[in-house]
């Protein structure tokens, strides 16, 4: 499901000293189901860009098109929020019901779903994102570790069934384990035919799983393409406060001392390229 | 010794024991990272070392003052400062360099010296330009770097870093690292809790914990050794120490590299020139 946005701006008022111009007519294509990174540094107007993804925020000019369907016409929200599914940031602080099961079934039972249809979509939700539904239903969200705090609270936005989810820093605080999985769980979702949009401040993690990235400056796309493309100039993303990932960087210092390394993005793919390279000695 | 803990024990609850049988010591002027998975109960020893908990069981030292022993613990304070994770709830005035004065203040320091203590932190984090400012106007490398100079302007020896730079962006992060180099070169301790194994492998001694114990205490380049034991305990290496093992794998040998510096010179002396 493509999301579309079309010379896209937005405003913050800051009451008597002036507005602050937080997107200044983005362009953007996210097509169907492919894992699209956003980043940029803080401020950039990577929140306020994806809030109008599920029509949390309305544009003051242009326009979002997710599915089709205009984001700004009130008729469709509520078309929109189950097409797109939005989980912010620590969404465990998020999670307020007694059980694991009440709470990812409280989307769908607001939908009207109930009886056995209930009990399939939040066992299903669960499932997806690696929790025993047996083990963990009957719970209380209060038990759980960190992680499994964050996994509920994702589970209680895919048993809505959206076709769609965007996902703020959604491995911020996460140990390495805990992103591995995470990792894991975004192919899964791809490949189960979501599209996924992904903010982070962490050019390892976005490299590694993207397929599509935007930079973000002052309210404006300024890049985007493959990873590869977006993490070849180094020099412009440090205009933008913006890091390369490792294995770029270091590919990046091998040429500068004479050698001929391809780009790479991962240390994986650096690692290939470098094991070709010193098989020629 | 700048912290000693004798068979450290903490219980959150009866059934809930978050930290068990630590006893380890810390010298001044130590860089010292502390890592471990979600619930290790790394972040509930931070707590303990500067008496924001004290232990259930066995004893805390902080330059030789006892944090069980409730008069010790605003010296202890100011001993050991922290900065926490958010950088949006730890300032608490409207005005940066009100922010910096609110700890010496409640010390007690006398005004003029306030304000030397101040400026001269504000400086030392690269923030006197922001002292006029309002927190809210501040991205979060300089929030957190305002939160580090409130913490100087108390005088410290130890500054302990609970997982400071994890909602910055690349920027703050270098900001907030920066900051903390300089400290330790200063010869404060300094005591970095975090999830990035790069950041670990800059310290000069790492702890890392799991289900409440200590269970690895070494140097990094010592540390990182064993990839595997550390992804049993939930954690990874640094991307370096990854590459090093793809080629080690394929035959190479990359020797000791911990970070992309030594990774470049150790590649030098092994790819064919061109």
């Amino acid at each position: 499901m493509p999301i579309v946005a079309e010379k896209l701006t937005y405003d913050y008022s800051q009451g008597g000293l002036g507005v602050t111009h937080a997107l200044k007519g983005v362009d953007l294509t996210i097509p169907d189901g492919c894992v699209y990174g956003i980043i940029g540094h803080t401020g950039s107007g990577k929140s306020t860009l994806v809030q109008h993804f599920n029509g949390l925020l309305q544009p003051h000019s242009g326009r979002v098109l997710v599915d089709s369907l205009d984001a700004s016409d009130k008729k469709l929200l509520p078309q929109i929020r189950q097409k797109v599914g939005m989980v912010f940031q620590y969404p465990e602080y998020q999670l307020f019901e007694e059980t694991v099961f009440k709470d990812v079934a409280f989307g769908p039972m607001n939908h009207g779903v109930s009886g056995e249809a209930l009990n399939f979509a939040v066992n299903e939700a669960l499932l997806l994102v690696g929790l025993e539904p047996d083990l963990f239903a009957s719970k209380s969200p209060f038990e759980l570790s960190g992680g499994e705090k964050r996994r509920v609270a994702l589970a209680g936005v895919l048993s809505m069934h959206p076709k769609a989810l965007v996902l703020d820093e959604p491995m911020a605080g996460m140990d390495p384990q805990g992103r591995e999985l995470f990792s894991q769980l975004i192919r899964r979702l791809k490949a189960d035919g979501r599209t996924l949009v992904v903010v982070s401040h962490h050019m390892d993690e976005i490299a590694e799983i993207c397929d599509y990235i935007a930079v973000l400056n002052e309210g404006e796309v300024v890049l985007n393409g493959t990873p590869s493309a977006v993490f070849a100039d180094l020099e412009l993303l440090s205009r933008y406060s913006l890091d390369a990932p490792f294995a770029a960087l270091m590919a990046h210092k091998l040429r500068e001392r004479g050698f001929r390394i391809q780009n790479a993005v991962t240390v994986k793919e650096l690692g290939a390229s470098l094991i070709a390279e010193l098989k020629r000695c | 010794m700048m912290f000693e803990a004798n068979e450290v024990e903490y219980e959150y609850s009866e059934h809930e024991r978050a930290l068990a049988g630590v006893t380890l010591s810390i010298n001044r002027g130590e860089f010292l990272a502390v890592i471990g998975r979600n619930g290790s109960g790394k972040s509930t020893f931070a707590k303990l070392l500067n008496a924001l908990l004290v232990p259930s069981r066995g004893e805390l030292r902080v330059m030789g003052l006892l944090t069980a022993d409730e008069s010790n613990v605003l010296k202890v304070r100011q001993m050991a400062g922290m900065v926490f994770q958010n950088p949006d709830n730890q300032l608490v005035t409207t005005i940066v360099e009100e922010d910096v004065a609110f700890g010496p203040e409640n010390l007690g320091v006398p005004s003029a010296e306030i304000r030397a203590r101040v400026d001269a932190a504000l400086e030392k984090v690269g923030m006197t330009k922001y002292a006029r400012y309002a927190p809210h106007m501040l991205s979060g490398g300089q929030k957190q770097r305002v939160a580090i100079a409130g913490i100087l302007a108390m005088r410290p020896d130890a500054v302990i870093f609970d997982e400071s730079t994890a909602m910055l962006d690349p920027k703050g992060r270098r900001e907030v690292m920066s900051a903390l180099t300089q400290l330790h070169s200063e010869g404060i301790t300094v005591i970095l809790i975090t999830h990035f194994m790069e950041e670990a492998a800059q310290a000069q001694r790492v702890l890392v914990f799991e289900n409440g114990r200590l269970a690895l205490d070494a140097p990094p380049r010592e540390l990182f050794k064993d990839a595997k034991r550390l992804y049993e305990l939930g954690l990874s290496v640094p991307h370096a120490v990854e590459l090093r093992e793809i080629l080690k794998d394929a035959g190479f040998d990359a020797g000791s590299a911990l970070n992309m510096d030594e990774m470049v010179e150790a590649l030098c002396r092994l790819l064919p020139k061109n």
